[in-house]
């Protein structure tokens, strides 16, 4: 990991539980490289401070993720990055970036975008 | 009276030096609009941490040296010896409180970094090395000094033996046992307190909508206030126990050259060591940078509000 290192926000007003908003983003940052296998994620007191959440909230998240296999929980080196829980091929990513690239120069909010590929999601599957 | 030196050199210097330093500072701050009001809210919180530290430091050593000269006898020595290093310890403390009491979060929107902090990613590493090589410098004195010293631990002496008699020369006071016991336990309470603030300077919540490097700069100041006044408090107990040794061996040395010597090169360290005692106060904390123009690293998958 090197440069600005992956930042984390919580909205506590969002009806989304704030655990699994760091769960998701955390896979997220996975998927998008910037968190790499063997990176050490913050421990769960220090995420929790940062954030100003209960420390069981952080611990909920970081189990999630481990049940998902994107990190894992080691004693003396605290949670560790694993890998993506699905490989992404380098096309999807390319696509992604350029969708992102687009989105951020038309001004989207990033919740409309979300929605966006949800629904594209949902289409195909149909 | 003499050794009123342990105090009076040190805090004659400190002051001025601790009014120099608040100066620089005031002048040299950027202003809070460059930085977002949350970093200079969590920087104001520093500074005052900072400034308390130093009142608390000075008012420890006065308080000590007040109650060294109302017990008097023997005591009155030990506790005109520590009153430096409880200054720094006093400082310490403030300092660590001033962690603890470290803005917490607030607003529904919070923000953190993943990446885990260590105590070494904040550590200014001059400061480090200047606060290890004068307390194992303070340490290195002590110990030899309780080797060399006689008896009663406070003085040093010579024994000469002439072609009828022989005699024998006690100077003091010397650095022994009996201030060395004192000193090296306030040393480790020092150090102790040390290792706890730059922990808690690691774990204290981050400034919501901080930059990273922002975040990063509080620590890495936080940090320096931490060693500046811990290795300061140690190089300026350092300087005048030299200072006492000095005019011990001095005070035995009669007509040996190497003895004599000796007294100019303990004499002559005692300076330097006040000196570097007092460079460490005037070296200002690292400062809050301006945030970058460019966005941070984006946060994949957020969620809407």
């Amino acid at each position: 990991m090197s440069g600005t290192p992956p930042q984390l926000e919580v909205d506590l007003s969002s009806a989304v539980p704030p655990y699994e908003q760091i769960r998701a983003q955390v896979a997220g940052h996975v998927a998008a490289g910037a968190l790499r296998a063997g990176d050490r994620l913050p421990t769960v007191r220090a995420l929790a401070a940062d954030l100003g959440i209960a420390p069981g909230t952080v611990a909920r998240a970081y189990r999630t993720l481990e049940a998902e296999g994107v990190v894992v929980g080691r004693r003396r080196l605290g949670t560790v990055v694993t890998g993506p829980a699905a490989q992404v091929g380098s096309g999807v990513t390319r696509a992604a970036e350029t969708l992102v690239r687009h989105a951020q120069d038309e001004g989207l909010s990033e919740a409309v975008v979300l929605d966006l590929v949800s629904g594209l999601l949902r289409s195909a599957r149909a | 009276m003499f050794a009123g030196l342990f105090v009076l050199v040190p805090l004659a210097l400190l002051l001025p030096a601790a009014l120099v330093v608040l100066l620089v500072l005031v002048l040299t701050a950027r202003p809070d609009g460059d930085i977002g009001p949350a970093t200079a809210a969590a920087r104001r919180h520093a500074v005052a941490g900072g400034v308390l530290a130093v009142v608390a430091g000075v008012g420890a050593a006065a308080a000590v040296a007040a109650l060294a000269s109302s017990v008097g006898g023997l005591t009155s020595g030990r506790l005109l010896a520590v009153a430096v290093l409880v200054a720094g310890i006093a400082h310490t403390l403030v300092l660590a409180l001033t962690e603890l009491t470290w803005p917490r979060p607030t607003g529904t929107h919070r923000s953190g970094v993943l990446v885990r902090r260590r105590v070494a990613d904040v550590l200014p590493r001059g400061l480090l090395r200047a606060a290890a090589a004068t307390a194992g410098a303070l340490v290195l004195v002590l110990l030899v000094g309780s080797l060399v010293a006689g008896d009663d631990g406070r003085s040093l002496t010579r024994t000469t033996a002439a072609p009828f008699a022989v005699t024998a020369t006690s100077s003091g006071p010397f650095p022994g046992s009996f201030y060395a016991v004192p000193l090296l336990a306030c040393l480790a309470l020092l150090v102790g307190l040390v290792w706890l603030s730059l922990h808690l300077v690691v774990s204290r919540p981050a400034v919501t909508g901080a930059h990273p490097d922002a975040d990063t700069a509080l620590r890495t100041a936080s940090a320096h206030r931490v060693l500046r006044g811990a290795a300061a408090s140690t190089a300026l107990t350092l300087g005048p126990v030299l200072l006492f040794a000095s005019s011990a061996v001095r005070g035995i040395a009669a007509e040996a050259q190497r003895l004599e010597a000796l007294a100019i090169l303990l004499a002559v360290l005692a300076v330097v060591a006040c000196l570097v005692g007092l460079v460490l106060l005037l070296l200002p904390a690292p400062r809050v940078p301006a945030p970058p123009v460019a966005v941070v690293h984006p946060v994949p998958g957020g969620v809407p509000a």
